[in-house]
């Protein structure tokens, strides 16, 4: 693996993709820690193949600046790539090759691997290297192409909804690379749509919709700024004044009360305190106050988009 | 039917291309054949000639008296059709059943509730869609050209429709039974171009020969069996139409019996053989390998069987009684024998051709299908796919004209009597290639701008051998003429002969190059 200065990985500001007339990417910042696993989501055509492909300088950006590894994809093109492991969504492969052979081929082309990595990795995902293309389901042909990003000696890792035809064991495995690939040093940009998975793996998150960037940063401040999710149960009789209070501290949204009782509210994390404060002094039980998944951060902008 | 639908509404298009191309070649060459004669003794002896001919009879079959104007167009150019029909019905067929679920398409199709049985009962009505088409066109274009063309008659014109129309649906047919065998979709066109080689031959051993059964085993024998315009026969038709009814029963038969994207024939699936490739341009030559040498065996097989097949139309052109026609055209020269040699080479020629254009446009198809991406993220270059694709087809394309050179020059040398023989079939095979390299040029500036421009190769492909094959029946001008890639073979090898060759090198490598420059310039095409 080269060294390459610089703090990020990928570095991208203000790009523009149009198809026509078309804008799949419009204005999108996005940058990558060294080192760091990113998660990169977004509805279905918000852009974040596109984005990715850019960055591979498969496509030519319309307006702004790339650098990926501190290159800029399209000049430096082959530069760049030679250090980029890619995973496409779609795992189209040369049906008359085996996996090994396809392995063998994508290595011998960008003329550095780790033999003993794939050898260990052709196992651990419980591959049959020797048969065919053409006779491999999805996630084989998913497992081939993950082997050889793994093995490669690269500094970046781009992987587009790398697990789609992956069963949970093999899943299980993916996340052990990706751990293990970030142990390295190595960069990870992730996109996928297993949200849990993003979880799970990413300490960075950049949430894109209709090609704009919507929320970036690191998970943890992101969950932080969303807040948290209380759920508490209250009397009867009290239910009218807490709700009312509760209201008055957090706005007329994201608050729920059912028949039985049952108060289900969303604040921010500076209304926590306040609303927890209310709910004790009317004697409130079963209080439950849990951090904002990943899946509320993203729902939160996902359901108002057209594309 | 609502798959038949389906299949109709995505394959509508193609099933243009085939009707138009033959419609065409009816429509344009059909008037020629009624001026090829002076008189009508000169026609009758023709006839005579013909007749007796071994190399006329291999070519084409019996020409039956008197050898009309509309007979000799059935006998001549009817039998490059019949041919033509039966290589689109076979590429039809393989690609619409095995191609199609290699695709995944068959799946989504069979997921709404179709059985595989519908699937097929589909794509059979569909091939008798598309040979009725043929027959129409064909029969249509006769018909408009019935007053330049004497001996014509509608029941003739209809026969002769319906004979095209039939042997398509015969070599469609038969080519989905091999489909249900063949373990791949490449396995099922090569058995396919198998059979279509063994009527062919069944054919001509029937007609040299004299032996009505092996005719009658070859669709492509249905022309010389229902001979239009002379006899208008029904029964073979009919025959070959109870002959139909079975080979769709038996396709029905054997799909029944087999998944979806497995032949009957199971293909060795393992293998522990590994590939060690450092450059693309040998990754290109390791997945086009196979290809390259089917494509060395089969276009070599056909120059030696061309070439073997000249030695009565050399004799006869020597005696002067080749006036005029198709081969009298293109044996228009001092030395009858080298030029019947340079129309094996042409032949030759546009076939490597159509080798070196597939093998560029496979550049696309990588495009198309995703695996360029997997190749660009090695570190590979924008333009290395296309200049992998495009120098491997180049090469392919000098090996098999080597290797169909060498078989030409020995056939020439064991059975045509003519001084030089062996240089002259090198020669002029061999010379072939810088055409080649100029519709690959083509093939790859077209490639390079748009992989949506790539099917506009066949163009200028398609055009040289129209003027290169049919030029004189055409009556297309000299100068025009000319511009054909395929027509530039050197005479000798002095450096003034080399100048053509020379010139389509040049154009070839000066396209190719803007073809690399434009695909270095533009986004790759995903999906």
């Amino acid at each position: 693996m080269s060294n390459h200065p610089g703090g990020l990985a990928v570095a991208v500001s203000g790009l523009v993709k149009r198809f026509g007339r078309f804008a799949a990417v419009d204005g999108l910042d996005l940058r990558v820690s060294r080192g760091s696993v990113h998660g990169f989501l977004g509805p279905n055509g918000a852009g974040k193949s596109t984005t990715l492909r850019v960055l591979l300088g498969l496509y030519r950006a319309d307006a702004g600046t790339v650098r990926v590894l501190g290159r800029d994809p399209v000049t430096h093109g082959s530069d760049v790539t030679v250090d980029v492991s890619y995973v496409p969504a779609e795992c189209a492969l040369w049906p008359t090759l085996t996996g090994q052979q396809v392995l063998d081929a994508l290595a011998g082309l960008r003329g550095h691997y780790d033999a003993a990595r794939e050898r260990r990795l052709v196992e651990a995902f419980a591959l049959d290297p020797h048969r065919r293309v053409r006779t491999y389901s999805t996630g084989n042909r998913q497992k081939v192409l993950l082997i050889a990003a793994f093995a490669a000696r690269t500094d970046l890792l781009v992987l587009d909804e790398p697990t789609s035809g992956l069963d949970p064991l093999m899943e299980e495995v993916f996340q052990h690379c990706v751990r293990e690939a970030a142990e390295q040093g190595r960069t990870v940009l992730l996109s996928s749509h297993v949200l849990a998975e993003v979880e799970n793996l990413c300490s960075e998150v950049t949430i894109i919709r209709s090609g704009r960037l919507v929320e970036t940063g690191a998970l943890r401040d992101l969950r932080h700024l969303a807040g948290a999710h209380i759920r508490a149960r209250l009397h009867p009789a009290a239910v009218t004044d807490v709700a009312r209070s509760v209201s008055h501290a957090i706005g007329p949204h994201d608050m729920r009360v059912e028949v039985d009782g049952t108060l289900d509210v969303h604040v921010g994390s500076a209304a926590v305190a306040p609303v927890l404060r209310c709910l004790l002094d009317v004697d409130a039980w079963d209080i439950t106050c849990s951090a904002v998944t990943l899946g509320d951060l993203f729902l939160r902008h996902y359901t108002k988009d057209p594309r | 039917m609502r798959v038949f639908i389906l299949l109709a509404r995505t394959e509508a298009r193609s099933a243009l291309v085939w009707p138009m191309l033959l419609g065409a070649l009816t429509l344009f060459t059909a008037p020629a054949y009624a001026s090829t004669y002076a008189s009508a003794s000169a026609r009758a002896a023709a006839v005579q000639h013909a007749g007796h001919d071994a190399s006329t009879l291999l070519l084409y079959g019996v020409l039956p008296m008197p050898g009309t104007p509309a007979q000799m167009f059935v006998w001549e150019i009817g039998a490059y059709m019949v041919f033509l029909a039966g290589v689109a019905a076979l590429l039809a067929a393989v690609r619409l059943t095995r191609g199609a679920e290699d695709s995944g398409a068959v799946e989504l199709v069979r997921a709404t509730g179709a059985s595989a049985g519908t699937q097929l009962c589909a794509v059979v009505a569909w091939l008798f869609v598309v040979g009725s088409a043929l027959g129409l066109t064909t029969a249509g274009a006769l018909w408009a050209r019935r007053a330049s063309l004497a001996g014509f008659d509608t029941a003739g014109a209809m026969a002769y429709g319906a004979t095209v129309a039939l042997t398509y649906a015969l070599v469609g047919v038969a080519s989905v039974v091999l489909a249900q065998v063949a373990p791949t979709a490449t396995g099922a066109r090569r058995a396919g171009t198998l059979a279509l080689a063994v009527w062919l031959a069944l054919r001509a051993w029937g007609d040299l020969e004299d032996h009505p059964a092996a005719t009658w085993l070859s669709p492509l024998g249905l022309r010389g069996l229902v001979r239009p315009f002379t006899d208008d026969r029904l029964a073979p038709v009919a025959a070959w139409l109870v002959a139909l009814g079975a080979l769709v029963g038996l396709a029905l038969l054997l799909g029944a019996r087999r998944d979806p994207g497995r032949g009957l024939i199971r293909a060795r699936e393992s293998l522990t053989r590994r590939l060690r490739v450092t450059t693309l341009t040998a990754f290109s030559t390791r997945l086009a390998l196979t290809t390259t040498a089917t494509w060395a065996g089969a276009v070599a097989l056909g120059a030696g069987l061309f070439t073997a097949m000249g030695s009565g139309v050399i004799a006869a052109a020597q005696r002067g009684d080749l006036e005029e026609g198709f081969l009298a055209d293109q044996l228009r020269s001092v030395d009858p024998a080298a030029a019947y040699l340079g129309y094996v080479a042409r032949v030759v020629g546009v076939v490597v051709a159509v080798f070196v254009v597939l093998g560029v446009q496979a550049a696309a198809a990588d495009e198309r299908a995703g695996t360029v991406e997997h190749v660009r993220a090695t570190g590979c270059s924008p333009s290395a796919p296309l200049r992998g694709r495009g120098v491997v087809a180049a090469g392919g394309a000098l090996v098999v004209l080597a290797v169909s050179g060498c078989a030409a020059a020995v056939v020439a040398r064991v059975g045509l009597e003519v001084n030089g023989a062996v240089s002259i079939a090198m020669r002029t095979v061999v010379c072939q290639w810088p055409a080649s390299v100029a519709l690959g040029g083509a093939a790859m500036l077209l490639v390079g701008c748009s992989v949506r421009c790539a099917p506009l190769a066949w163009l200028p492909l398609g055009l040289s051998a129209l003027a290169t094959m049919l030029g004189g029946l055409l009556r297309i001008p000299e100068p025009v003429a000319r511009l054909s890639v395929f027509g530039h073979a050197p005479d000798g090898w002095q450096l003034s002969e080399l100048a053509p060759s020379a010139v389509l090198l040049a154009v070839g490598l000066g396209l190719g190059t803007l073809g690399l420059a434009a695909v270095s310039r533009r986004d790759a095409s995903t999906g």
